[in-house]
């Protein structure tokens, strides 16, 4: 039953790697990935795309650009199962977005964030919303303005009133 | 092995994508004040109240999972838990110690609470009570240090376990109560009454008294049989 299936997909323009089905993703500026279906499933969108046969065709993946999608990929080959052989390699690698200092890594991160949030991984928004945290822990909140480089959009009023109320949040 | 190979071509092949889309999207903004609010609700779980609080101070975007969660504050903001130290009889200052603060004592002018003790105290309004032993009576009253403002509350005679209101203390519709743990009765005063007005459980019970709350403007006493 399995083997017709995937002899429908291949000749209804699917590519299978052996028994593997490749999905194809285009990413917003249309750079194309070839990518095993097991793999791309770590994603709860695609999953479900899958699961209602209309994964057929290439998957556009609006809002997420190629070279974020090359990284978002990069995760689910080390996150599929058998893929790295122990826990703490795994969290190795991982930790390279531990630190978001710079702002390069800032960057990267907020791209991977919306990406997976955008695709539905939790694994990967999990690294990433806890890489933020960590960031964000022990910062006043002008720190947190400068670090994130975000302009209050509060009014002058109600800027004051935050100011004059936790006065303690904005020193450090 | 030869797997293993191919893999790292794909990711070289990614790299070099990487390297030459690098420089399109490295001028590009991102904008952390417009994470989708799923995002910044889990952030916002993560952190300490401390920085937690800091972080919902930063922009509106961020500031809105804090005001959909933290209802606390009923209509004024009640200020950050603090630690009211005993004063000197005659001193018309308390020492605060803010537990969020860092290392912040705040003095707090209390003018009108000198001679008293402090009794506990529910949201921010500290009891004060003055025996006057000779009379054999408690002056009891409600003072927000934080506004100032104080309510007094008529005499009672012998120490209470537990004073509760209804609404906001001042106002004229709020209904104040008293209770002694393991009691059989209880008082309850509006504003403008003289005196307490003593009630009593239900007659022919056993029941005792073990506490009381209000909750959303009702009074709820729980009660144990003996």
């Amino acid at each position: 039953m399995s083997t017709a299936a995937t002899a429908d997909a291949s000749s209804s323009g699917d590519t299978t790697e052996g028994s593997v089905r490749l999905l194809t993703l285009q990413s917003e500026d249309g750079e194309v990935f070839e990518v095993k279906e097991t793999i791309a499933t770590q994603s709860v969108t695609i999953k479900g795309m899958v699961d209602d046969d209309c994964a057929t065709s290439t998957i556009p993946v609006c809002n997420v650009t190629g070279r974020t999608l090359a990284m978002v990929i990069e995760w689910w080959n080390k996150h599929e199962i058998g893929a790295v052989s122990n826990e703490k390699e795994l969290k190795e690698w991982e930790s390279q977005f531990d630190t978001i200092d710079d702002k390069s890594d800032r960057d990267d991160v907020y791209d991977l964030l919306m990406a997976a949030n955008y695709l539905n991984i939790p694994t990967l928004l999990d690294c990433c919303t806890s890489a933020v945290a960590e960031a964000i822990k022990g910062k006043s909140t002008d720190e947190m303005r400068e670090f994130f480089d975000i302009k209050s959009d509060f009014d002058e009023k109600e800027e004051d009133a935050l100011r004059k109320e936790n006065q303690w949040a904005f020193e450090n | 092995m030869e797997q293993h190979k191919a893999q790292v071509d794909q990711y070289q092949d990614w790299s070099r994508l990487s390297t030459k889309r690098c420089k399109q999207y490295k001028d590009q903004v991102r904008d952390w004040s417009s994470l989708p609010g799923g995002v910044v609700e889990k952030i916002s779980d993560s952190l300490c109240l401390y920085d937690y609080l800091c972080f919902s101070n930063v922009c509106k975007s961020w500031r809105s999972y804090q005001e959909e969660t933290l209802q606390l504050h009923c209509n004024r903001s009640c200020g950050f838990p603090c630690l009211v130290m005993p004063k000197e009889t005659e001193s018309e200052t308390a020492c605060c110690v803010s537990l969020l603060e860092k290392n912040k004592l705040l003095q707090l002018e209390m003018p009108t609470s000198s001679g008293g003790l402090f009794w506990g105290c529910i949201k921010d309004w500290l009891i004060i009570v003055k025996p006057f032993i000779k009379f054999a009576i408690i002056r009891m009253s409600l003072l927000n240090p934080f506004t100032g403002s104080k309510v007094d509350l008529p005499n009672t005679c012998s120490y209470r376990t537990k004073v509760v209101f209804s609404g906001y203390p001042g106002k004229q519709n709020c209904v104040y109560m008293l209770f002694s743990y393991k009691g059989t009765g209880y008082d309850v005063w509006i504003p403008e009454a003289k005196d307490w007005c003593r009630c009593c459980l239900e007659e022919g019970t056993d029941d005792v008294l073990i506490d009381l709350i209000c909750f959303k403007g009702c009074f709820y006493l729980l009660t144990k049989e003996l």
